[in-house]
């Protein structure tokens, strides 16, 4: 199913796109909707098209050889995903699943690169699109080489607590585990060793920051 | 805390297949298989442990954690 243009232009990477342009590109973009859990596309896969979530959560990974979940960023209404692997040719990365129900609209590869050219305020787009992109994945890398699993672990009840992101503040520990590049059982453990150390407190569905200053030094660390 | 106050685990049927692990994992036996799916049929019983949520193969069973700063 395609799109107008007037849904287009609700989406932030089309914008700053003109009414005429919009009206030349909206008969090439595809509706799309995937059910939750369902994958939309596998690392390792030739990519195909580009991607703009319109509604609903995707989460965006990748399995280790031994089949762990490391989950490299969820997105929301106006993300856009596999737009890397459009561009320099090779293999999607990582793979994608719909977290949520979810409504995505689809360009295809080679229309998508021509768009870039003809479109420059769309190439822009992209370009600071990959500029935050490019930033979430070295908070990542430091998080992970740098801290423990205990200070990723503060610093992620941290934001979650202070809705820094626009995640759910409910979680699992397999969430978390998957997050934060480890395995549910180092949750539970880190956890039980926050609660020990007085800065949160486990009750049955809910984890409560009692000392808000100590996590925050804990997240340093 | 009432029964009817109790938060439980969730548990998605369109995920579930039926393998019966979170019932024969359950510590406290507070889920069973009825008509193949699994049914918290001992809710006062559940420990909110996460055991199941572990072991179901096709993540049909969560345990969300509320995350808050206290008052």
């Amino acid at each position: 199913m395609t799109v107008s243009a007037e849904f287009l232009r609700k989406l932030p990477f089309f914008s700053a796109l003109g009414e005429d342009e919009l009206g030349e590109i909206a008969p090439h973009v595809r509706e799309r909707t995937f059910g939750r859990r369902e994958v939309i596309l596998l690392e390792g896969q030739a990519p195909q098209a580009v991607y703009f979530i319109v509604r609903g959560q995707v989460r965006i990974y990748r399995l280790s050889p031994e089949g762990r979940e490391q989950v490299l960023k969820r997105l929301g209404p106006g993300g856009i995903f596999n737009t890397v692997p459009l561009l320099d040719g090779r293999p999607n990365p990582s793979s994608a699943t719909a977290w949520t129900e979810v409504t995505v609209y689809v360009i295809e590869r080679d229309r998508f690169r021509q768009m870039l050219r003809r479109y420059p305020a769309l190439a822009g787009a992209v370009l600071a699109d990959f500029a935050a992109k490019l930033r979430h994945t070295t908070a990542l890398i430091e998080d992970l080489s740098l801290r423990t699993v205990g200070a990723r672990l503060a610093k992620l009840l941290l934001s979650q607590a202070a809705k820094e992101t626009e995640i759910p503040r409910r979680m699992t520990q397999q969430e978390m585990a998957a997050q934060l590049g480890t395995v549910r059982e180092m949750i539970g453990r880190a956890l039980a060793e926050l609660e020990r150390e007085g800065l949160i407190r486990l009750e049955r569905h809910r984890i409560v920051i009692v000392d808000r200053g100590g996590l925050e030094v804990k997240a340093l660390l | 805390m009432d029964v009817q106050e109790r938060v439980l685990p969730k548990i998605n049927l369109e995920l579930c297949n039926g393998c019966g692990a979170c019932v024969s994992t359950c510590p406290s036996q507070a889920v069973a298989l009825i008509d193949g799916r699994p049914v918290i049929v001992h809710p006062q019983d559940c420990a909110y442990c996460g055991d199941c949520e572990e072991l179901c193969p096709e993540g049909a069973i969560s345990l969300p954690y509320e995350i808050v700063f206290a008052e």
